[in-house]
């Protein structure tokens, strides 16, 4: 297994790593910049500014610079040369980890290093509304907060790597390149519209992602857990609908 | 031409006779219910009631249009020597039909007005509903028995001309089309009776062609009904005399290749749900609209520069690349992956760029009519007043809503023609979006979701850049990048 997670590492490690430095160049950039034109509560407030355009887009960079790989191999019909010497099942799984591991490295990293900047940067604080401010887990942003950064990066990296299973999902059944590498920025999109128009925003995926974007007396623990778990639950429709509905092969003869 | 007569009047059938004459009748005598007319008042006054005349003889009328609007098979024509002598014969001799039609009703109008009091004068008796009526049509008439007797001979020209637009344009687009078009224009014949905002627009319906009292009392509307027929009559002599070829009619060739693939039922049904539900949404958010006007601006509000609302945001994008990104799907699907036997079928790939084009534009004005659709709708149910300023103000929203999504579209065009990747174009446009967050003012100027109404000083709220600047920037845009990809596209195909 891990000599085939190697092979799959070999394949993607150039867009992985440019995906890394871009956006962590841009988030810490953001982060840096962007506060300025804000009173600022807390160090970390200039972090959640700087990063916030991250929470509508992070589907789309979890997924480009992965699944576009597995769509190419189904494409050029490497597949069918890999099929007699591994099982696919084993072959997809090894993928699939490495996948994850990327796509966890390609949320937590930028988030990491640009809490890491505003840290040492240590913007001017205001006092002004010390006092009437709230904030979700207030305790660990205002006191420890390299402690609350590392736990919700590591967090948001854990959602990326449910979106980009769904990405996954596309690229094993899905003839259409476009449709692989936009259909879960597509699902985030109508999830968040559609639950914030029906009066339900703290259950988005973006609330979970992002859980400072609401008044915190709203957000609760179900907020960490509905969207989550609406996403999985589309994911394996989505993997039923094509591999039992439409008879989708993952290996075309 | 007695043959072709015979034949068309046994398409029309007998069982059509026997309903217009029973439903007029039962109508009619309905009528004199409660009522106290005179025998000649009676007349006009069953006559000229455009409820029954709309929901009931037009329907009739028109699907028996249907029914003799084929044409005939070749050699039938061929005995003709011309295909213009056989139309201007077949409807010479629909008069006799329309003739037929009206007079079956007049027979039964008749039959129902036996027994009631002579009386040719047009004062009537107090609480009348026909007060109006009787008021507008006593303007140019002397009597009701001459007003009615003009109303008979305008409702039978009426149908000759409708029965001719109709083998007219079955001929020049095909049964379906047809089909389609008359449902249009006797839809609209509904909303002109029912949107008082209608009547100030110089557009004619059946109605107008039927009905004599609808081109009377509003100022200038006859003359509105006397050009669109004269330029109607125009356009079926001057097409059938010269054999113009049918434009709607040509199945073949790359547009209607591509046609097929992009305006697929679930495509559809996809930009009407999105349609649908943003003009739900927003007609349930704010039920306490009052004007017509305050309703389009807010359905077409969109999100506005140097902010960033996520909710509107999220509107706005998903408005503006819906069908953008079936536009995507499209160009992935049947242009990436071209089968090389459709590039050996065209004669260029300057027919493929064309044909891309072309249903890039039909497919955002589909889009667009969707819209102006939907504002009429959502201001009917949600509004109080839609009048004229309302319809013109949502036909420019509309307008500039049609640039901005097809300035967009040729953006991710152009990036998929230097790329090849139609996933970069969608991205690109994307993140053209997003850059309405600049907190700067030339922010104001970026094209990309311009059609926002809050981004517009439409309604002179000292907010917003102007509208012609605005339009300006689209259609200068949307200029610029046509040239561009008529002049380097047909080389990166």
């Amino acid at each position: 297994m891990l000599h085939l997670m190697k092979n799959e590492w070999k394949k993607i490690w150039l867009s992985v790593l440019l995906a890394v430095l871009t956006v962590t160049i841009a988030a810490s950039v953001l982060t840096a910049t962007r506060y300025h034109a804000y009173s600022l509560t807390y160090t970390l407030d200039a972090w959640e500014i700087g990063t916030e355009l991250f929470g509508i887009l992070y589907p789309l960079l979890v997924v480009i610079p992965l699944c576009w790989n597995l769509y190419q191999e189904r494409k050029n019909n490497f597949l069918l040369y890999v099929q007699p010497r591994v099982s696919m099942a084993r072959y997809l799984s090894a993928k699939w980890m490495v996948y994850a591991i990327s796509a966890f490295c390609m949320i937590a990293i930028p988030y990491l290093v640009s809490a890491a900047t505003v840290l040492l940067i240590q913007p001017p604080l205001s006092t002004l509304n010390l006092e009437n401010a709230t904030h979700i887990f207030k305790t660990a942003y205002s006191r420890y907060p390299v402690v609350y950064a590392v736990s919700l990066s590591s967090w948001k990296g854990f959602l990326g790597i449910l979106v980009m299973t769904m990405g996954f999902v596309l690229a094993m059944y899905c003839d259409n390149v476009f449709v692989v590498l936009t259909g879960p920025f597509l699902y985030a999109t109508l999830e968040n519209f559609i639950l914030a128009i029906l009066g339900i925003p703290e259950y988005r995926l973006v609330t979970a992602f992002e859980p400072s974007c609401l008044d915190p007396e709203v957000v609760s623990m179900r907020s960490f857990v509905v969207g989550p778990v609406l996403l999985i639950a589309c994911t394996i429709l989505l993997a039923f609908f094509f591999s039992k509905i439409q008879k989708a092969k993952v290996v075309k003869i | 031409m007695i043959g072709l007569i015979r034949k068309n009047i046994t398409a029309f059938g007998i069982g059509k006779v026997i309903v217009l004459f029973a439903a007029t009748l039962v109508f009619s005598l309905s009528l004199r219910v409660g009522n106290t007319l005179s025998f000649e008042q009676h007349l006009l006054s069953a006559l000229s009631d455009h409820y029954y005349l709309i929901f009931f003889f037009l329907p009739l009328i028109l699907f028996a249009c249907f029914s003799f609007s084929e044409d005939d098979p070749e050699y039938v024509i061929l005995r003709f020597h011309s295909y213009h002598r056989y139309f201007f014969q077949k409807w010479l001799g629909i008069g006799i039909i329309s003739a037929l039609i009206v007079l079956i009703q007049c027979a039964a109008i008749l039959v129902s007005a036996v027994g009631l009091k002579r009386g040719n004068l047009w004062a009537l008796p107090a609480g009348s509903l026909d007060t109006d009526l009787f008021h507008i049509l006593s303007q140019p008439f002397q009597t009701p028995l001459t007003a009615f007797f003009a109303c008979c001979i305008y409702e039978f020209l009426g149908i000759w001309l409708i029965a001719g637009l109709s083998i007219w344009l079955t001929h020049f687009t095909g049964h379906k089309w047809t089909v389609r078009i008359m449902v249009s224009l006797y839809i609209l014949s509904i909303l002109w009776i029912k949107v008082p905002a209608f009547h100030t627009l110089p557009v004619t319906g059946f109605n107008h062609l039927l009905i004599l009292h609808h081109n009377l009392g509003l100022t200038n509307r006859w003359i509105v009904t006397g050009i669109t027929v004269l330029i109607l009559l125009m356009l079926i002599i001057l097409t059938v005399r010269f054999q113009v070829k049918a434009p709607l009619r040509r199945k073949s060739g790359i547009t209607a290749y591509y046609r097929k693939a992009l305006m697929q039922k679930q495509n559809l049904w996809i930009l009407c749900t999105v349609v649908l539900g943003i003009t739900a949404y927003k007609g349930f958010r704010d039920p306490y609209l009052t004007s017509g006007q305050e309703w389009i601006y807010d359905l077409f509000s969109g999100h506005g520069t140097g902010m960033f609302h996520v909710l509107s945001f999220l509107e706005m994008l998903i408005v503006n690349t819906a069908p953008l990104y079936l536009l995507a799907v499209f160009v992935e699907h049947s242009i990436s992956d071209q089968s090389i036997f459709v590039a050996i079928r065209t004669r260029s790939r300057r027919e493929i760029l064309h044909g891309i084009l072309q249903i890039n534009v039909q497919f955002i004005a589909l889009y667009s009519v969707l819209w102006f659709l939907a504002g009429i709708a959502g201001g009917l149910l949600w509004s109080h007043t839609l009048d004229a300023d309302a319809i013109l103000f949502l036909l420019g929203c509309v307008g500039v809503k049609f640039l901005d999504i097809l300035l967009q579209s040729l953006v991710m065009l152009v990036c998929y023609l230097l790329t090849k990747q139609i996933t970069v174009g969608f991205l690109t446009v994307l993140g053209s979006n997003l850059l309405c967050v600049i907190p700067q003012k030339w922010g104001a100027f970026l094209p990309f979701g311009l059609s926002s109404t809050v981004r517009m000083d439409w309604i002179s709220l000292d907010f917003g850049i102007p509208v012609w600047s605005a339009i300006m920037v689209l259609v200068v845009l949307v200029s610029v990048l046509l040239v561009l990809i008529e002049s380097f596209g047909t080389k990166k195909l």
